[in-house]
């Protein structure tokens, strides 16, 4: 097998930790962050100036993208800090009251423990959907949970653990003929599967920093406006100062302080870079990536893929050697200038339902930058 | 014939500045501070009428200031 000519080492890394977060980024997203940090350095909708108003409309620029992107209005996008702050906004917003939840045995702690806080405060109650290989089997456990006083369904649209997606139209549809809102977690599936709101989607929350290509620090709550929210945060928004309550109308509702500029920038960019790249060529090639890695490791003695025939999946990999703990073996990776995620991967759920919550497992995710010949010399450092 | 509205939002205020610009409306927009706090104030070239149904039908929350 042909390796990367690069000589790859701690100095020169190769990253195969998307999953986490995506890198490197675009040139296009590092231009729009340096961009604005230098021309567009005012505070949005906090004045009157030339450099507030550029500011304003680099902000409204990313929520256009970002609205095109999922079947959204612009004023029902949201920006956040990350994935996590996106989905507390969503889940306290809607469940403070009370009621019931069915989440999945795949969620990522930022799901699961907001829903477990408010379970131990007695403020909800909730049941754990297990997820199977067979998406008809996924749903029928979801809906054996539904009850009268069942008001959200909490679900990953892919496991970022062994990349596995889940059947949100199914679910969505499930929802909506039941009155229940559907909020979903987009954080591994946005950027390479085409998630909308018009899958049936009440509130979709994910990373910016991900498979967007945007930078840390940005996330996004995408809403058909429906659904009221209950702000977690209030404070200045730019907007009706007089009142001491916060404005009633999305985003400012949901957005107290500063919103990231250079972070909507790069959204921004990130957004156009995935329509000019196509999502569906990015899913192509990393998915590419994945099944080279797995059909090499296959040709490997005592390694277990967590993966299944009649599963369908984003491209993210999970795998044990056998007789070498995950930490041992991303560290041993990473000596060799190999970048990967092993543990639990916040999700201790998904681990249960694996039967790998002892120690984990190493994950593998490309991005559109990885390569065929970087797989391949994975596989040898392996 | 001119128009003049407000609107708090800032969000909404870069929808209506697009609004006006794809139906081919001049406006002026300037911040200002008034009794319900800092709000976008704009002066379009056209007819009420025409300029109130755009915001409306775009779901834009604005007062007018006639």
């Amino acid at each position: 097998m042909p390796y990367s000519e690069r000589k790859i080492s701690v100095r020169q890394p190769v990253y195969f930790d998307n999953a986490a977060t995506t890198f490197p980024k675009p040139l296009s997203v590092r231009n729009a962050v340096s961009n604005t940090i230098a021309y567009a350095g005012g505070n949005p909708g906090r004045g009157g100036h030339p450099l507030a108003k550029r500011a304003g409309e680099t902000v409204y620029r990313a929520r256009e993208s970002a609205a095109q992107l999922f079947g959204a209005q612009p004023e029902n996008v949201v920006l956040t800090l990350n994935c996590t702050h996106a989905l507390n906004l969503a889940i306290y917003g809607l469940l403070y009251t009370g009621g019931h939840a069915v989440i999945s045995s795949m969620e990522h702690n930022s799901v699961f423990r907001p829903i477990a806080a408010l379970a131990r405060e007695r403020i909800i109650t909730y049941s754990i959907a297990q997820v199977s290989p067979d998406s008809a089997q996924t749903l029928a456990n979801f809906r054996r949970l539904l009850r009268p006083n069942t008001k959200a369904v909490i679900c990953s649209l892919v496991s970022n653990v062994t990349g596995q997606i889940l059947p949100w139209r199914e679910l969505a549809a499930m929802c909506k003929e039941n009155g229940i809102a559907f909020i979903a977690d987009g954080a591994q599936g946005c950027g390479v599967l085409p998630v909308s709101l018009s899958d049936g989607i009440s509130v979709l929350c994910t990373a910016g920093h991900k498979g967007l290509y945007g930078i840390m620090g940005s996330g996004l709550l995408v809403t058909d406006g429906k659904i009221p929210l209950k702000p977690l945060m209030q404070g200045g928004t730019g907007s009706l100062s007089m009142s001491a309550a916060q404005p009633d109308f999305l985003p400012d509702a949901l957005e107290s302080g500063t919103v990231a500029v250079p972070a909507a920038a790069a959204l921004d960019a990130g957004i156009r870079f995935i329509a000019q790249r196509g999502m569906t060529a990015i899913f192509r090639h990393e998915t590419a990536l994945c099944e080279r890695l797995i059909q090499g490791l296959k040709q490997k003695p005592n390694v277990t893929v967590f993966r299944d025939a009649q599963a369908e999946y984003a491209p993210v990999v999970s795998f044990v050697l056998d007789g070498e703990p995950p930490a041992d073996t991303a560290a041993r990776l990473a000596a060799k200038g190999f970048c990967v995620r092993a543990g639990l991967h916040c999700a201790p759920l998904a681990h249960n339902t694996l039967g790998t919550s002892a120690e984990g497992t190493v994950r593998f995710s490309p991005s559109v930058f990885s390569t065929a010949a970087e797989t391949d010399a994975f596989l040898h450092a392996l | 014939m001119k128009t003049v509205f407000r609107i708090a939002s800032e969000t909404y205020t870069e929808k209506a500045k697009r609004i006006l610009a794809q139906n081919h409306i001049s406006y002026r927009m300037q911040k200002v501070t008034g009794a319900e706090g800092c709000t976008a104030k704009f002066t379009a070239d056209a007819g009420s009428e025409r300029v109130f149904s755009l915001l409306r039908s775009n779901g834009i929350p604005f007062r007018s200031d006639i």
